[in-house]
């Protein structure tokens, strides 16, 4: 299985890269991708996520990856957006009006709403509740927290992609969505701990059984 | 909102430091090995601070960055002499998830929305460190040099300027054991909508719940965590039975 991990020259590189080292078998190969025109197709791409929507876009179009990506993943590429990689995956966001996303799952971007419980930007570990009956990732149902840090989220127009929600004061945010080969999620696997692990195994293994 | 306990690690560049009233410091272990350390004990999150960076022009070392990267899972932040957005990038690259900024995010403000353009603002930690328990102006290089800079009115702008979260610290609470400065916390949480991490003198279990309920949404603590034998997840458990929501483990 060849595995890629974009580099926009924003995200953190060496904890993803990390995480998912731990998880392949001896004739998998991880490529860092930087640039569209002279990568082979990953069976998995993995967006890593910090920074801005619009800085996330501009670092994509520089290196000539939105039309790549969106190919990749109609030949079939698992696509899979961690954190702000998870909000590309959409149309647009609030974040940063005007700027077009990469339009994978029919989604918006929205500012996390405001409670009286809660803190923005949120940042912390939370619980994951599972909504959809995919049969993939089991540690998405099990008991434990995922770590977070953002101020806006990933909202499906088609409520069957929602994989996880998560409690936010009085309200929900999703905090994970599958649409098709697409999966995003809000928190950072890489980041938490050993429920994350688990997690970034199950990922692989989606790919494996499904390629 | 689940609340998190952090233990801060204070380095020179490559042994752990503890000190006093952000002073005397003394060598206490390898940095690397107490990080691991702790990442094998399921801690929330960990924020390493480099005490020698500033005096010395640098930053934290990216060698020992790097080594924290390689054997952490879960998040930690980074700080001690970032001055310029090139250096913020360097640690992001090298796996930090959020920066901190102390004298530099006093002296140019700017810095702070310019790593949050790219980074977001979740990515930004504004260190604010008060000098006693009354004086109300901002104090920067490791608390050696008053600013004119009113702290709440600087405070209350951190939001639009792009911080993500404050740090909030009492030199003369630093490394001393003896309770933290809960009216400060709380002043300071009223003001801001921001995440307010509380630190400085965090001495039992009943300093850090009494932190949370002046409005912190973290509390961070060195001394308690090197030289007692609470624990990390101790006071997490603690904060749970008292009906404070904080992480579930797997």
């Amino acid at each position: 299985m060849l595995i890629g991990i974009l580099d926009l020259g924003i995200n953190n590189l060496t904890s993803v890269q990390k995480g998912f080292s731990a998880a392949l078998e001896s004739n998998d190969k991880i490529v860092v991708i930087d640039e569209g025109e002279k990568e082979e197709r990953p069976d998995l791409l993995i967006m890593p996520g910090l920074g801005k929507f619009a800085a996330g876009m501009m670092a994509l179009h520089e290196r000539n990856l939105v039309e790549k990506i969106r190919i990749w993943s109609l030949q079939g590429t698992k696509v899979v957006g961690i954190c702000l990689g998870m909000q590309l995956l959409g149309a647009q966001s609030e974040e940063s009006p005007g700027v077009e996303g990469l339009n994978l799952i029919n989604s918006t971007v929205r500012r996390l709403p405001i409670e009286v419980s809660e803190r923005i930007p949120h940042i912390g570990w939370a619980e994951v509740i599972k909504s959809s009956h995919s049969k993939h990732f089991p540690s998405l149902k099990s008991q434990g927290d995922f770590y977070f840090v953002h101020s806006f989220h990933l909202l499906p127009t088609n409520e069957t992609e929602i994989l996880t929600t998560t409690p936010f004061g009085k309200s929900i945010f999703v905090s994970s969505v599958l649409s098709g080969n697409i999966l995003g999620v809000q928190f950072h696997p890489e980041k938490s701990g050993a429920k994350g692990k688990s997690l970034i195994s199950e990922i692989v293994q989606w790919v494996r059984d499904e390629s | 909102m689940k609340v998190r306990v952090i233990p801060t690690i204070l380095t020179d560049g490559l042994t752990v430091v503890k000190g006093k009233n952000f002073d005397n410091w003394r060598t206490v272990g390898s940095a690397e090995a107490t990080a691991r350390l702790y990442a094998n004990r399921d801690v929330d999150e960990l924020l390493f601070l480099d005490v020698m960076a500033r005096k010395h022009h640098s930053i934290i070392d990216l060698n020992l960055l790097n080594h924290f990267t390689s054997v952490l899972d879960i998040p930690f932040s980074v700080g001690g002499g970032i001055s310029t957005l090139e250096e913020a990038k360097s640690c992001f690259r090298n796996g930090a998830e959020k920066i901190v900024l102390g004298t530099a995010a006093v002296l140019n403000p700017r810095l702070i929305s310019q790593i949050a353009d790219i980074f977001g603002n979740q990515a930004v930690i504004v260190s604010i460190d008060f000098e006693c328990d009354t004086g109300n102006r901002i104090r920067i290089e490791s608390g050696t040099t008053e600013t004119e800079i009113e702290s709440y009115e600087f405070i209350s702008r951190l939001e639009s300027l792009g911080a993500g979260e404050i740090l909030l610290q009492s030199i003369q609470r630093d490394g001393t054991l003896s309770g933290m400065d809960f009216k400060r916390i709380s002043q300071v949480s009223t003001l801001t909508r921001l995440p307010v991490i509380a630190s400085g003198g965090a001495a039992s279990f009943g300093d850090c719940l009494e932190a949370v309920l002046s409005g912190a949404a973290a509390v961070a603590a060195g001394a308690l965590f090197q030289f007692t034998e609470v624990t990390p997840k101790q006071v997490r458990m603690y904060l749970a039975e008292q009906g404070i929501g904080t992480r579930a483990l797997g």
